[in-house]
């Protein structure tokens, strides 16, 4: 109750600063939806933030969420945002987090500098991931989508907008540094919590009907939960210095990389992305990629997704002393999240503003994964492929 | 007043059924001379912000008819495909979408003030004090 009146309490003030001030606009996004699993043994989530998903019964968790932006512009050169979103979380609640808030100078036309909290420049969506009406989709795919649970960091960027021939370019170097927390896959959905020092630069390239993107991420990283500190304890007390040194994610030097493609003529869609996660520890070194295509007929887009996500690193140990091998093996298993899904979909422009669709998923643990993406209880043994039924609302306003 | 109602109805109705061209314009102080079909959609579709040397200021027009007729001539895309697109710089603060005049008479004011900025019309509502910069047909 009180987490609600603050969101409308928000909304309010927000709104009497849009009908005072030309300056001043706010915008908001928001997303109804309900998913179904085929199976109670295992649980979906669109996001490794998520501490529990949806099983076999209908669950708004995954993908509802409601998100207000509000602008104001001081000049033509300076401007602040900020964007507060709620959605299920880490925490388990919905409790609103701020997840943009910067200022926004233009040193020229083609040059602007931002300062505060930053969104992470990941994918090619990354900028739009949590406005689900300006994607085709239900959601992006989570094979590619879920490999980082950040999804923005507190630094500085630059836009540089230039022209190639014709090819309309924008060029994005970042700095900063970020606070997360993720939930493993296990059952439980047992929490880890981390930092960041991030870097990189992304590349937008537009031409035509086409957009190119490719971006590299770099990061010093640590990550810290209660079950793996108590593992690399009780490793060091056993005298395996080394393979505890493996597991502890202590400022280690990870990375994210990835290239992206998309075109739009109008009436054909087509999207692609291919990701390399390289991590460290319990955390696998990930290859991940989709291929989506779609077709406008009028005010309805049907289109089909393929979508895979492949762990390289070893997913086991060989070196662990007898005692601990099961734990530590069994916590790099869990870290195995290769899946490769199919899915089929409907969106539906049904009136102004408001895209209602429809996505079947059927998913598949690969490549020796006991459950893929799905939180599982491994000791059950191997999951079978399963279905995933998602309808939802998305309006922007 | 629901009589009075009526009439401005039906007065909107009829208006929308006459838009036989509709044109781009820029204010008669631009330096900019003409624009491409291209241009003008990579500059509608947030692709390009720039417009003779400087930051392009976009508006639309509240009317749907006319704004639909226009995006799709120009582009190529429906309103809810555009509400899209916009979205995605909006909340990505990378463009702010297109101001919006609420009649063709503020749509020319607004122009003709400012020399980055561009509009669209029906070709019949074109005075000196705008400079058609690419008709739409």
């Amino acid at each position: 109750m009180h987490k609600i009146s603050l969101v409308i309490g928000c909304g309010v003030v927000l709104s009497c600063g849009a009908a005072q001030a030309d300056d001043f606009t706010v915008s908001g996004f928001a997303t109804l939806s309900a998913s179904r699993l085929s199976t109670d043994n295992a649980a979906f989530r669109s996001d490794s933030r998520q501490p529990n998903g949806a099983g076999n019964s209908w669950d708004a968790a995954p993908d509802s969420k409601v998100g207000v932006q509000g602008s104001y512009r001081f000049s033509d050169k300076l401007s602040a945002t900020v964007t507060g979103i709620a959605q299920h979380n880490v925490n388990n609640t919905t409790s609103p987090r701020i997840e943009w808030a910067y200022l926004d100078y233009h040193l020229s036309p083609s040059l602007e500098i931002r300062a505060g909290r930053l969104g992470l420049p990941a994918f090619l969506a990354s900028d739009y991931l949590n406005v689900n009406y300006t994607m085709t989709a239900v959601r992006g795919p989570v094979e590619v989508y879920s490999q980082l649970p950040i999804s923005h960091f507190d630094g500085v960027d630059a836009l540089w907008r230039t022209k190639a021939g014709n090819v309309n370019l924008t060029v994005q170097p970042m700095l900063g540094h970020a606070d997360f927390k993720a939930a493993f896959s296990d059952a439980a959905g047992t929490i880890a919590s981390g930092k960041a020092d991030v870097y990189g630069v992304n590349v937008v390239g537009e031409v035509g009907n086409w957009t190119l993107r490719a971006g590299y991420i770099g990061a010093k990283v640590s990550i810290e939960s209660e079950p793996t500190d108590q593992l690399i304890a009780g490793l060091q007390g056993m005298g395996a210095g080394d393979v505890a040194n493996r597991l502890a994610y202590n400022k280690e030097r990870s990375s994210f990389s990835g290239i992206g493609i998309a075109y739009d003529n109008g009436t054909l869609i087509g999207q692609s992305e291919y990701t390399m996660r390289r991590a460290h520890s319990f955390l696998a070194d990930t290859n991940a990629w989709y291929v989506l295509g779609g077709y406008r007929l009028g005010k309805f887009t049907p289109y089909a997704i393929a979508a895979q996500q492949k762990a390289i690193s070893p997913t086991s140990w060989s070196d662990v002393p007898a005692p601990m091998s099961s734990f530590v093996n069994g916590l790099l298993a869990a870290g195995n999240t290769s899946q490769r899904s199919l899915s089929l979909g409907m969106r539906w422009d049904f009136m102004k503003n408001v895209a209602a669709k429809a996505q079947y998923s059927r998913i598949t643990p690969d490549h020796g994964s006991s459950a893929g993406l799905l939180m599982y209880d491994a000791s059950k043994g191997p999951l079978n492929a399963q279905n995933l039924l998602t309808f939802s609302l998305d309006t922007v306003f | 007043m629901k009589f009075t109602a009526k009439i401005l109805l039906a007065a909107i109705a009829c208006t929308s059924l006459a838009y036989a061209d509709v044109v781009v314009i820029v204010s008669s102080k631009s330096s900019v001379a003409a624009l491409s079909k291209e241009q003008v959609a990579d500059l509608y579709l947030g692709k390009s912000q720039e417009l003779g040397g400087g930051s392009a200021v976009l508006f639309d027009l509240s009317d749907d008819s006319i704004k639909n007729v226009f995006y799709d001539k120009a582009t190529g895309r429906s309103l809810s495909q555009i509400k899209a697109t916009w979205s995605k710089l909006l909340f990505n603060g990378k463009g702010l979408p297109p101001k919006e005049a609420a009649n063709p008479a503020e749509l020319k004011k607004a122009i003709a003030a400012n020399p980055n900025a561009v509009g669209y019309l029906d070709s019949s509502a074109v005075d000196a004090s705008v400079k058609v910069v690419l008709k739409l047909d």
